[in-house]
């Protein structure tokens, strides 16, 4: 930090050959006094110090010589110097020229202000990297419990496969691809999930609000999910309004419509029934994803959006997950300033809602022209 | 009633000169004058009438000299006359003119 920011310009000044006694108070009062002549000629400053060391009739007799630094040094040489000249205050040039002084208890109080700034700063970012750290510790622990059993499955599979493909029958094998087909299509939502939430915690994801049709979106989605959903029998419908359209990025929304969906299928038994479909609601559009499977027990509601909980539970069908899907979907939808919530249906199942803002054509067109994307 | 008050005043008077001194003015080290404010002061007075001649001497910061002294003497010479009998005297919070008289004699003797 330079000087240039502390110098004062508002000071006293006084002629060289004024008596002492006609200054001392206003001397006081300032700490410091400019000494010029008539002429404008810089003399020196005279200090509260300068007078207790040096009693004099005259000022010019009174003053000590104190050196110009320049408006360009630094606040950490000048306490040197102030230091070294044992002084309190000295005069700043610019070229040379006198332009005015610089207190050391300002300067003093700007490096304690920064220390304390600079401690704050190294405790977020302490608290960050342990952030960090633990987050890695976490994708750690992850991929050795959660990847490790699907991976399991799918080396049974295909081991019995492989020993035995001569000798069982097609209906049997067939089994044995669907069972792999299905951990791989688990294994790799899981692994989605780790490289979204990976990526969002290094602040990789960038995030850019468009236009957005929530029922394409969703169509897109069931499309992804409809494999997972077919073996266990399960319908998944979805009702939007054509009219009512999300101001939102759509690679997020897909994300936490994934999740979701993905969550439904995975607790809901066969032979189910999940249904999708959005409602506006003043500046928002609220997106309800709603089952009839085994439900969520109330003290559970809040604690899936939190990312040091991460406890997949298993599916009906056993299906594994990785904890961060409702982790990912809050941090997602906080992004666009949305809600989410948990709510237990009256009969069976569960309804995950959430909000979007809504796409307002008046208000988005003049602020986002630029770059508007329509997503349909 | 008339109030009647008699003064009696005694006087006297004589011609000085500014500076209050002719030849040499001897500043202690901790005068409430200092060495700027009376040489401008002299400078003011007398125009280059005055040479400071800074000291090394405990209670001494220094010593002006008419420059017509000088013009018989040399400084190294005026100076070590000072600080032999003045200086011992001088207190470092004192302003001491000294009067400073030089006589010049020659002893000329002329071979045939």
């Amino acid at each position: 930090m330079k000087i240039a920011y502390f110098i004062r310009r508002d000071y006293l000044t006084v002629n060289p050959y004024s008596g002492i006694n006609a200054i001392k108070n206003k001397l006081l009062e300032h700490l410091a006094i400019v000494v010029k002549d008539d002429e404008g000629i810089f003399y020196g400053v005279l200090t509260t110090s300068d007078l207790a060391l040096n009693p004099k009739t005259l000022i010019i007799d009174c003053l000590t010589i104190k050196e110009l630094i320049d408006r360009k040094d630094s606040v950490e040489d000048t306490i040197f110097k102030m230091d070294t000249g044992k002084t309190d205050v000295l005069p700043v040039g610019e070229n040379g020229k006198f332009i005015g002084l610089v207190f050391k208890n300002e300067l003093y109080n700007y490096i304690s202000d920064y220390n304390i700034e600079l401690e704050n700063t190294i405790k977020e970012r302490t608290a960050s990297l342990e952030d960090a750290i633990s987050t890695k510790d976490l994708m750690f622990s992850i991929i050795a419990h959660d990847l490790k059993s699907p991976f399991n499955a799918i080396l049974g599979f295909t081991g019995l496969l492989k020993d035995k493909l001569r000798i069982l029958d097609f209906e049997k094998s067939e089994k044995l691809i669907d069972g792999m087909y299905a951990q791989a299509r688990n294994t790799y939502n899981l692994l989605e999930d780790l490289l979204t939430w990976a990526r969002d915690n290094s602040n990789t994801i960038a995030f850019n609000p468009v236009f957005c049709n929530i029922s394409t979106i969703c169509d897109d989605v069931i499309s992804q999910v409809k494999d997972a959903a077919q073996m266990k029998d399960i319908t998944i419908n979805s009702f939007h309004s054509s009219d009512v359209y999300a101001f939102s990025d759509k690679n997020m929304v897909e994300v936490i419509l994934r999740n979701l969906i993905v969550n439904a299928v995975k607790f809901t038994e066969n032979h189910g029934k999940i249904e999708i479909y959005s409602l506006p609601i003043g500046e928002f559009i609220e997106i309800t994803v709603s089952d009839n499977g085994i439900g969520i027990e109330e003290e559970d509601k809040t604690k899936f959006f939190k990312s040091d909980f991460n406890e997949s539970t298993p599916g009906t069908a056993n299906e594994k997950g990785s904890g961060l899907g409702l982790v990912i979907c809050k941090r997602f939808i906080d992004r666009h300033q949305g809600k989410i919530w948990i709510e237990n249906k009256s009969e069976k199942g569960t309804s995950v809602k959430f909000t979007l803002p809504i796409y307002k054509e008046e208000i988005q067109s003049t602020s986002k022209t630029k770059g508007l994307k329509i997503v349909k | 009633m008339k109030n009647n008050i008699k003064y009696s005043v005694t006087l006297s008077f004589e011609e000085i000169k500014l500076p209050p001194f002719e030849e040499i003015l001897v500043l202690g080290k901790n005068s409430p004058h200092g060495k700027q404010g009376v040489s401008k002061s002299f400078e003011l007075l007398i125009p280059n009438g005055f040479e400071i001649i800074d000291s090394n001497h405990g209670n001494v910061d220094c010593v002006f000299v008419n420059k017509r002294i000088l013009a018989k003497m040399p400084k190294e010479k005026i100076l070590k006359i000072l600080e032999t009998n003045v200086f011992p005297y001088v207190s470092e919070k004192e302003i001491i003119k000294v009067d400073f008289k030089v006589n010049i004699s020659f002893t000329i003797a002329e071979e045939s």
